[in-house]
């Protein structure tokens, strides 16, 4: 006697692919040929599904859909770079911060204490004049024409109040400090 | 070049000399790529979620990830077969979010009916909306294995290509799933 179809064979057998000799077994094994009659009516009763045919869709869906999806696609880059652009534009309102404050700093003296961190961590704005830093952002800004530094630096509209949206309370109060003193200074 | 030379020149392309061209930057080759395979890969999304407005949606979704993605293509599988592997893998995580509305089987629409009577055809439609809902009770890599090999009509080796794994694994896979779906019918 022979061993019992596997279940990989179980499935041959019910889609005809199982071979001669198991095909014997089967022939002659009743609890074989229970298990195949058992698959066969699930895949029986798969069939009456599967034979419905998927319903056309309307008309002008295959024209429309490269559209979609070309628009989409489109969508999705520019999604991608208002993302890069705000991100962009907030690395450009922190440059025009650190110049402002850099400015301020080359017109007073002494200078005062600016608090920028919930941790209070002072920054002496005439230490910040003076490091390499500084000096090399100096001289690559010297190097520009002002409409070349306009350029590079204008935030794109409403870029400004993104970029502060995306700021934490403690960064939005340390911010506010700093142009507060910025424009007391300047109106004294 | 005129617009529609172009686009004759590109119908005549196999699929691989069109994700080359469009890979190259030539981005209505991907519009060919869409027309050629549109239908087959809405026809694997409607069977995952039998209505067309989640079906147009997936198959939308699947080109525009086809998009993104075909620069990685290599070409080592055919295109349709990578466009099945995209469309299952966004149907199973579209349909894994939200259980399919099943639309009620109107037989008279969708079947051969020259040779059955009416109560034959309402049985048929019910039997049918059960199979499906024990379909779509299945733990994803079965119910894809279902829907390649019984609607799509797949290989058994075409279908562990798409879903990635051995031939062995893709029987063992729904040769399970046609024991849980008998029991789950039976019940």
């Amino acid at each position: 006697m022979t061993t019992h179809l596997t279940d990989d064979e179980r499935l041959d057998a019910l889609e005809g692919t199982v071979d001669a000799a198991r095909s014997a077994h089967l022939h002659d094994c009743a609890a074989c040929r229970r298990e195949v009659a058992d698959l066969r009516q699930v895949w029986d009763g798969l069939m009456v599904d599967a034979r419905t045919e998927v319903p056309e869709p309307p008309p002008m869906f295959w024209d429309q859909l490269q559209v979609r999806v070309g628009s989409a696609v489109d969508t999705r880059t520019a999604a991608w770079w208002m993302g890069a652009r705000g991100w962009m534009s907030l690395a450009a309102a922190a440059a025009m911060l650190l110049l402002v404050v850099s400015w301020g700093a080359r017109q007073r003296t002494p200078v005062a204490d600016v608090v920028v961190s919930q941790a209070d961590a002072a920054i002496e704005t005439e230490a910040i004049g003076d490091t390499a830093q500084w000096q090399f952002v100096s001289d690559v800004l010297a190097s520009l024409e002002d409409e070349a530094v306009h350029e590079v630096l204008r935030p794109a509209t409403g870029a400004f109040d993104d970029a502060l949206a995306t700021l934490s309370a403690s960064e939005r109060e340390a911010f506010a400090r700093l142009l507060q003193a910025e424009l007391t200074e300047g109106s004294e | 070049m005129t617009d529609s030379k172009v686009t004759a020149d590109l119908s005549a392309l196999d699929d691989l000399a069109l994700v080359r061209s469009f890979v190259d930057g030539e981005r209505t080759a991907f519009d060919t790529i869409v027309a050629r395979h549109q239908r087959a890969v809405y026809q694997v999304c409607y069977r995952f979620v039998h209505n067309h407005e989640d079906a147009a949606d997936l198959t939308q979704d699947v080109f525009v990830r086809a998009f993104k993605g075909l620069k990685a293509f290599r070409g080592d599988a055919k295109l349709s077969t990578w466009l099945h592997r995209v469309a299952v893998n966004v149907c199973l995580n579209r349909t894994a979010l939200v259980r399919p509305g099943i639309e009620p089987l109107d037989p008279a629409r969708h079947v051969d009916d020259r040779s059955e009577d009416a109560f034959g055809m309402v049985a048929r439609g019910e039997r049918a909306a059960d199979v499906r809902r024990a379909i779509a009770q299945l733990p994803p890599k079965q119910r894809a294995t279902v829907m390649l090999r019984v609607y799509q009509e797949l290989s058994h080796e075409a279908i562990a290509e798409i879903l990635g794994g051995t031939v062995g694994a893709a029987k063992a896979n729904f040769f399970h799933a046609l024991g849980n779906l008998k029991r789950m019918l039976e019940s």
